[in-house]
Order: C-alpha cells, then sequence, then structure tokens
C-alpha cells in the first residue's frame, strides 16, 4: 500500500475516526518500539547505536526503555 | 479517615500489577478493568454471572491483541497476528512495587464517572456509604470516553448491560436500579464560575 492509498482511506473518514487511527497508530508503533529495542539490545547495540537508528539523543532512548517492563522486569538477568 | 474500602484498594492494586505484567508505562482504564475481574469482589462476581464470557484472561488477551484499535488498523490494510508485539505474561508475578501513574483518558472517565454518582448518591437513588467500592472504578471503566468500554465493544459485551449490573449490585436488594445519567449534572457553583467566565472575555 502506498502512501497516496494511505491518504485517499485517511481523508474520506470523518475527522474522530481519523484521529481514533492516529491513536491506533501511535500504540502500535510504540509496541513495535519496545520489541526492537529489546531484541536490538538483547544483540548487543548500544545505546547509542540505537538512538542513531532511532533519530533520537541516546539518553532519550536509555530514559524510555533502559527500565525493563512487563515480564523481564522480575527476572534476575533484567538489564536496568 | 481512610476514603477507600477494602474493595477499591484491592482492585487497584491489581490493577498496578496488571499493567507492570502487560509491559504499560502507566495504567489505563483498561489495567482497571483487568484489576477489577482479578480482585474479583461482590460487585464483579455479580457482573461475571450475567456476563460469563468477561474473564480476566478474556481481557488481557483483548488488551495484548488491541482489539479495539484493529478494525482502525485494518482501514489502513494493516492485519495484526494476535499476541505479536508483546511477550506473553501471566500476570502472576509478584516483586517490586509498580508505578502508580495514570493515563489522562482514565482520569476524564473517572471524573465524569464520580460526578454521575455523587448526583445519583445526592438525590437518593444509590445508599450512601461513608467509602468509596471497587463500583465506582466500575463506572468509570464503563464511561464513554474510557478504553475498556472500547475494549468490551471488541468484545461483544454489551457495556450498558454491564453497567446495569453494576448499579444493581450496590443498590439494596427490592430499590429500583436507577437509570444512569448520560451527561453530569452541573451545581450551581460551576453554573456561576462558567456564567463570570462566559461574560468577563478573558484572553485564552
Amino acid at each position: 500500500m502506498d502512501l497516496g492509498q494511505v491518504e485517499a482511506a485517511a481523508s474520506t473518514e470523518s475527522p474522530s475516526d481519523g484521529l481514533r487511527m492516529v491513536l491506533a497508530l501511535h500504540r502500535l508503533a510504540d509496541r513495535l518500539e519496545d520489541l526492537h529495542v529489546a531484541r536490538a539490545r538483547e544483540q548487543g547495540m548500544s545505546w547509542a547505536d540505537i538512538a542513531v537508528e532511532l533519530q533520537v539523543t541516546r539518553q532519550t532512548v536509555h530514559k524510555k526503555h533502559s527500565r525493563p517492563r512487563g515480564r523481564r522486569r522480575w527476572s534476575n538477568d533484567a538489564d536496568v | 479517615m481512610l476514603m477507600y474500602d477494602d474493595s477499591f484498594v484491592a482492585a487497584m492494586t491489581a490493577t498496578t500489577y496488571e499493567a507492570t505484567a502487560l509491559g504499560a508505562r502507566i495504567y489505563g482504564s483498561e489495567h482497571v478493568l483487568l484489576g477489577l475481574l482479578v480482585a474479583h469482589d461482590h460487585v464483579t462476581q455479580h457482573v461475571v454471572d450475567m456476563f460469563p464470557g468477561l474473564t480476566a484472561p478474556a481481557v488481557r488477551e483483548a488488551v495484548r491483541a488491541a482489539l479495539d484499535d484493529a478494525p482502525h488498523l485494518a482501514r489502513l490494510g494493516l492485519t495484526l497476528p494476535a499476541a505479536s508485539a508483546t511477550a506473553p505474561s501471566d500476570g502472576a508475578a509478584r516483586g517490586t512495587r509498580p508505578r502508580a501513574k495514570h493515563t489522562p483518558e482514565l482520569q476524564s472517565a473517572l471524573n465524569q464517572a464520580t460526578a454521575k454518582w455523587a448526583h445519583l448518591r445526592r438525590i437518593g437513588a444509590l445508599p450512601k456509604e461513608r467509602k468509596v467500592s471497587s463500583a465506582v472504578l466500575w463506572l468509570a471503566v464503563l464511561e464513554p470516553s474510557a478504553r475498556g468500554r472500547r475494549l468490551l465493544h471488541a468484545m461483544e459485551i454489551d457495556p450498558d448491560g454491564v453497567r446495569a449490573g453494576v448499579l444493581s449490585a450496590i443498590v439494596p436488594t427490592g430499590d429500583a436500579v436507577p437509570t444512569w445519567p448520560t451527561e453530569a449534572p452541573v451545581g450551581p457553583a460551576t453554573r456561576f464560575t462558567h456564567w463570570v467566565f462566559g461574560h468577563l472575555n478573558l484572553p485564552r
């Protein structure tokens, strides 16, 4: 699906449906970010490397992802 | 003086653990719904008897698969396999205290629900108890702005039916179940404040 089709799908909707779609995409993007940052850390990428890929500062990515959440939070080998 | 009774405290404790187990940064109304189902007090018992499909594992699965977001993502051509983006968690792990912070949608839902609940309490339709119980959390989760209500819609459970069950659980047996107001009634102080600010013509 190219960007034109995405815009067409978005522009035909009412504003509330469009905003609801944006929220769904935000939540999806957050979940994917959690998943891929955790995977990158497991494979030994540094916070600085992850920050370069995400185009944010390394402080931002470390602050957001250094504290383990979910199941890893209670494991002994969690990377704090 | 304690404001909250044991059922409220148990539900909120379960909420923070559920939110942490699901990997959320802060908890929202969907986690409160899970906490209520896990704590399983008498109001929840009453509701679950009416809706057998409303169980903690089912709601956990709905949150994990983002069932309420699925139709909106489908319009963009995205279909998610269930539980793809987060690791499975059982929610039973108990350890450090999770972070106590909530989402704005939960705050606005709680504001709306407590205003309507206080109105019904004031006119005598609901019993005047000294402490706030978990029924208020149920009513907040079922507010139109809450994510919990959207999840219930996506799970094909009628939120208004659930609310009727909650209200019938908190009124004394034999009394009529009150109708839930759609708008929070506004008192004289708020009306006066709005009137004053309406006439002041302040820059916003």
